[in-house]
């Protein structure tokens, strides 16, 4: 699994990456790819959905983080669809759920107005 | 004044106060932490409820301009007081910073006492450059081998009202050399599990002996993390295997990871991420964070990290 890159579609003009269920050092590199694939369709706003995804180490976090700087950059962002409280434990431990705007569902992610993240209550 | 020796100097300072009584300990605080908060210090104390509680009193109004850090809901894990440290020096940039602490020397398990040891040892190194005074409490009714261990990791001692400079303190070595006093060997009914390049399975492994060990589902996620991080670091640092152990202790679970690594900096893990994430180090941070205790021994022959998370009950 580790080399595979993960599905990527495009809903109302904004890229969606399926997130795999594990991220871990081991394929890390893969969702980098992937994201940075992403990035480079057009929208300047990517969606990371992370609804199938159970566990999340630092690895995994570095990507997201460096992807949605470089968004920032850009003038986008990355948004996180975090629907499972397990993988949020680690955003919160890190601070990361203060840096990245996460949302309970897609719809939620794609519907939302850059800058204000909704964050799931934990 | 008797703070004087712990005016803003620009510089760290750390003390240890040995004192005698709790009176003695309440009016000391009570006047190291007021002064720093009239001279527009930062003021932090750590410390177990009970004696948070005393001081609040005493402090009257002055009590809200301090953060207070409450150890008995920290956890006993010595290494997350260090990082706290840190985060509050970083938050408070560019003013002068001023901390008690009061550790948890009572622990019985050695681990903790070693930890803690190394903690206050580490503190020199981690705010060596932080203009930072730190005044930490000691009891001289713990026992010898505690109060003897204070002077060698404090550059200061204060004792009945007097400051001085500690003796022992310039001849010791940075960390002192019981921290890496040999841990003792696994149970031979541990639970073992040689790894190279999945984790996967070292997940599902550690998540089922944390079940069977009777680790409710939060603090199981919690040490499955841990284990991932740790075992993340063997395959990122090393081309061996890495060899992972599981047993139940009283009242824990232990995890132990031994790869052929070396971890070079005595402070990793102890600094926080922040948003500025940049890869490296988090892991261990992360760890430090999710476990009750970790201990680490490395050197030329590898590295072994041996994490803790207390059973329920």
């Amino acid at each position: 699994v580790s080399d595979a890159t993960f599905h990527t579609k495009v809903v109302s003009g904004i890229a969606v990456v399926a997130a795999p269920e594990d991220i871990d050092i081991t394929n890390a590199e893969a969702l980098r790819a992937t994201l940075l694939h992403s990035a480079g369709l057009g929208p300047r706003t990517l969606v990371v959905d992370m609804s199938r995804t159970e566990f999340c180490d630092t690895a995994g976090l570095h990507v997201l983080v460096l992807a949605h700087k470089r968004a920032l950059t850009d003038g986008g962002e990355v948004r996180l669809v975090v629907p499972r409280t397990s993988v949020l434990r680690i955003f919160a431990i890190t601070g990361i759920d203060r840096v990245i705007p996460m949302f309970t569902s897609l719809d939620k992610a794609l519907a939302h107005e850059p800058g204000a993240g909704e964050h799931p209550a934990v | 004044m008797k703070d004087a020796a712990m005016a803003d100097t620009g510089a760290f300072q750390h003390a240890a106060f040995l004192y005698r009584t709790r009176a003695e300990f309440t009016a000391t605080v009570v006047d190291f932490v007021r002064a720093g908060i009239r001279a527009g210090e930062a003021a932090l104390v750590a410390s177990a409820a009970p004696a948070i509680q005393l001081l609040r009193a005493n402090l009257g109004g002055e009590a809200e301009q301090v953060a207070w850090r409450d150890l008995s809901i920290m956890g006993m894990n010595p290494a997350r007081i260090t990082a706290a440290f840190r985060m509050f020096v970083d938050e408070h940039a560019g003013q002068a910073v001023r901390c008690v602490q009061e550790l948890a020397w009572h622990a019985e398990s050695p681990g903790v006492q070693r930890e803690t040891l190394r903690h206050e040892a580490l503190l020199n190194r981690a705010l060596e450059h932080d203009r930072a005074s730190l005044l930490c409490a000691y009891d001289t009714r713990l026992p010898s081998g505690v109060i003897a261990g204070a002077t060698r990791t404090h550059p200061l001692v204060m004792r009945q009202g007097r400051w001085q400079a500690s003796r022992g303190y310039a001849s010791s070595p940075l960390i002192p050399a019981e921290c890496g006093d040999p841990l003792p060997a696994p149970p031979a009914t541990a639970a073992r599990l040689s790894y190279r390049d999945d984790l996967t399975v070292v997940r599902r492994f550690a998540a089922a002996q944390a079940q069977r060990a009777g680790l409710g589902q939060e603090r199981a996620a919690d040490l499955v993390l841990a284990v991932s991080e740790v075992a993340a670091n063997t395959l990122a640092h090393t081309t061996g295997p890495g060899t992972l152990s599981v047993w139940a202790d009283e009242g824990e679970v232990v995890c132990q990871l031994r790869d052929s690594g070396r971890i070079g900096d005595p402070l990793a893990g102890t600094h926080p991420p922040g948003p500025e994430i940049t890869g490296g180090g988090q892991g261990l941070w992360v760890v430090h964070q999710v476990c009750d205790l970790v201990e680490i021994r490395t050197g030329p022959d590898g590295t072994v990290i041996r994490l803790h998370v207390h059973l329920p009950g």
